[in-house]
């Protein structure tokens, strides 16, 4: 079976400060996985890495099969990554980003998945107008409906609910967690926020100092649910701990 | 004046100059293409001006001091806009950035806005009587409009830049914060050639970019040295022609810099989607391409208006077309680092010239050779 995501012995250096330091990693079809870590630990730098922004110095990483050195576009056709609402251009409508990443795609226009997801966002009256009139969270909106336009197998996003309402949140959640059970997209989660990842995740991985550092698979995720005293928070905090000393 | 008594972007701005400063030093062989380029585009200014005709330009600047009320208007009128624009832009960006929820005196702000505004009046004032001074070398006997041309000069500029400060500082910041109105890139007509292309998103991007710099009133500056120009007792078709050729080159190089700029905007967001660089090289040629061809059709009218000679209606297309696959290829290059797009063009424009006059059937094999190592470096981008 072939990983939505397999990653072998990635390194990276920005000048002589090493960022990632052989890191491996391996998402299947279905999986939801959050990617979990202090400030500076190489999360940023793992995802420009994945989603092919940045040549990795060594290693390797293949979305859904594909090389992502050797075959860039059939890698980067196989993954779909939240926008940053920073790189959205104010002079476009948010019909017209959706329509440059569906062409960008091969499809006919914008999906019909996409403009469900975007109805339920509460983002259909703002479809028209223009991004530079957006604020934050409705930017934020687009930047994941951007991502997720053609729903590919890998699904990439880093902080996704920064800036959103809680119901804008809680139906972007539900909508990962449907990509993931019937559609068997993987999906990989970026963020500081572990209470909000906690209940939907199948798998956490602890990225330190460029390296993974710990994992937890789903039965030890819902071990840690069914205790009301424990936390993934927690067992982060906990991880750390052991790691520094 | 002590730092505390100014806005702290003041501060900011100086540490941000000299991080960067240190980031350059650290990377000697970037700098030394950087100053290189630099040192390549100032020898260029410098063979310009030495080529230079200096007796057309005296007459020019002798009839204008020949007007003082109109010309000093005229003057008025850039520093006045010099002076107002960027104090306004930087006050809007006061209120509207993370500045806006910090806790700083207001006086903090005005004391800024002086000190910028009267630097500002200061350096065009300078810069107008060094560019003067420097018409003046080329010329035998410049004293009969040299000083009157300087008084005016510094009048008007001073008087301009004044009203112009003043007038920054009266605005109320939520009146002068948007200069965009909505509406204001929205084009007046279709045009289908941009829709037929595999993304037609991008090349309307580019031409909603361009809509709102020209309607916004373009490199203003260019208009007034447009209309500074204009000589006096020009024929009326000689005037259109002049007038529409000016109005050609304002409207092409802002395009040209909105197409450049889009395209660096596009690159990064999509730079994660598997979009092939020969697709958006495709689509983002467009627009462009476009703009010369306009560009040509019109630029030539105005010559033959002027009654260009021959040799002028020929090398018109070839300077257009040569100039936008130049202007595209830079920016393809430099899609992820846009940031010396600008330098990189002026180097590859100063070379070609070099090379034309050193030896004319040199300049197009080294345009050609430019054109190729940059499409070939822009497709290795991942």
């Amino acid at each position: 079976m072939s990983h939505a995501l397999l990653i072998e012995n990635l390194g990276h250096a920005y000048g002589d400060t090493p960022v990632l330091r052989g890191v491996d990693m391996q998402l299947a079809p279905g999986d939801f996985m959050a990617l979990i870590g202090p400030n500076g630990s190489g999360k940023t730098t793992l995802l420009r890495a994945l989603s092919g922004i940045l040549l990795p110095q060594q290693g390797k990483i293949l979305i859904d099969g594909v090389d992502m050195r050797g075959d860039p576009v059939g890698a980067k056709g196989r993954l779909g990554m939240a926008i940053d609402p920073e790189l959205l251009p104010g002079a476009l409508t948010g019909r017209q980003c959706l329509t440059l990443f569906a062409n960008i795609r091969g499809l006919p226009g914008v999906p019909d998945d996409s403009l469900a997801l975007a109805s339920t966002l509460a983002f259909m009256p703002w479809l028209d107008r223009l991004v530079e009139e957006y604020s934050l969270g409705t930017r934020q909106k687009l930047g994941i409906l951007l991502g997720l336009v053609g729903s590919p197998p890998l699904i990439v996003l880093d902080e996704p609910m920064n800036g959103l309402d809680p119901v804008s949140a809680w139906a972007i959640k539900q909508h990962l967690v449907t990509l993931t059970r019937e559609r068997g997209c993987a999906v990989l989660l970026a963020t500081h926020a572990l209470e909000v990842a906690e209940r939907f995740i199948t798998r956490a991985q602890l990225l330190l100092e460029g390296r993974c550092a710990r994992h937890w698979d789903e039965p030890q995720l819902i071990a840690i649910r069914h205790d009301p005293t424990r936390s993934l928070e927690q067992a982060m905090v906990e991880a750390l701990r052991e790691l520094a000393a | 004046m002590a730092t505390h008594l100014l806005h702290p972007i003041v501060a900011q701005t100086w540490l941000g100059f000299r991080n960067q400063l240190r980031a350059q030093l650290a990377r000697p062989a970037e700098s030394l293409f950087v100053a290189l380029a630099w040192a390549a585009a100032a020898a260029l200014a410098i063979f310009v001006y030495t080529r230079l005709p200096g007796e057309p330009i005296a007459a020019a600047i002798e009839s204008a001091a020949r007007s003082p009320w109109t010309s000093g208007v005229a003057l008025a009128a850039f520093g006045f806009y010099t002076v107002r624009t960027p104090l306004l832009r930087l006050r809007a960006h006061l209120h509207r950035s993370w500045w806006a929820g910090l806790p700083i005196a207001s006086a903090r702000e005005t004391r800024t806005l002086i000190l910028l505004g009267v630097l500002l009046l200061a350096a065009i004032v300078l810069a107008a009587d060094l560019v003067l001074l420097a018409c003046a070398a080329l010329v035998r006997n410049p004293d009969r409009w040299l000083a009157a041309a300087r008084t005016i000069a510094l009048l008007g500029l001073s008087s301009g830049g004044t009203l112009g400060l003043l007038g920054a500082l009266r605005r109320g910041a939520a009146t002068q914060a948007s200069t965009r109105r909505r509406g204001h890139g929205v084009p007046l007509f279709r045009l289908p050639p941009l829709e037929h292309a595999s993304l037609p998103t991008l090349a309307h991007w580019q031409r909603i970019e361009t809509l709102r710099r020209f309607r916004a009133g373009g490199r203003w500056w260019q208009w007034l040295l447009l209309g500074l120009a204009i000589p006096a007792g020009i024929s009326l078709p000689s005037l259109a022609g002049l007038v529409l050729m000016g109005v050609v080159l304002i409207w092409y190089g802002l395009a040209m810099t909105a197409a450049r700029e889009t395209i660096a905007k596009a690159a990064r967001l999509t730079a994660a989607t598997p979009l092939r660089f020969a697709a958006f090289a495709v689509a983002s040629a467009r627009y462009p391409i476009l703009v010369a061809a306009v560009a040509t059709l019109w630029g030539s009218l105005a010559l033959l208006l002027q009654e260009a000679p021959r040799l002028f209606l020929i090398g018109w297309p070839l300077l257009m077309f040569g100039w936008v696959m130049l202007e595209l290829a830079v920016a393809w290059h430099v899609r992820r680092q846009p940031r010396h797009a600008g330098l990189r063009l002026a180097v590859d424009i100063a070379a070609i010239a070099g090379a034309a006059q050193a030896f004319a059937p040199l300049a197009p094999i080294l345009w050609a050779a430019l054109l190729a190592w940059h499409y070939h470096r822009a497709r290795k981008i991942p």
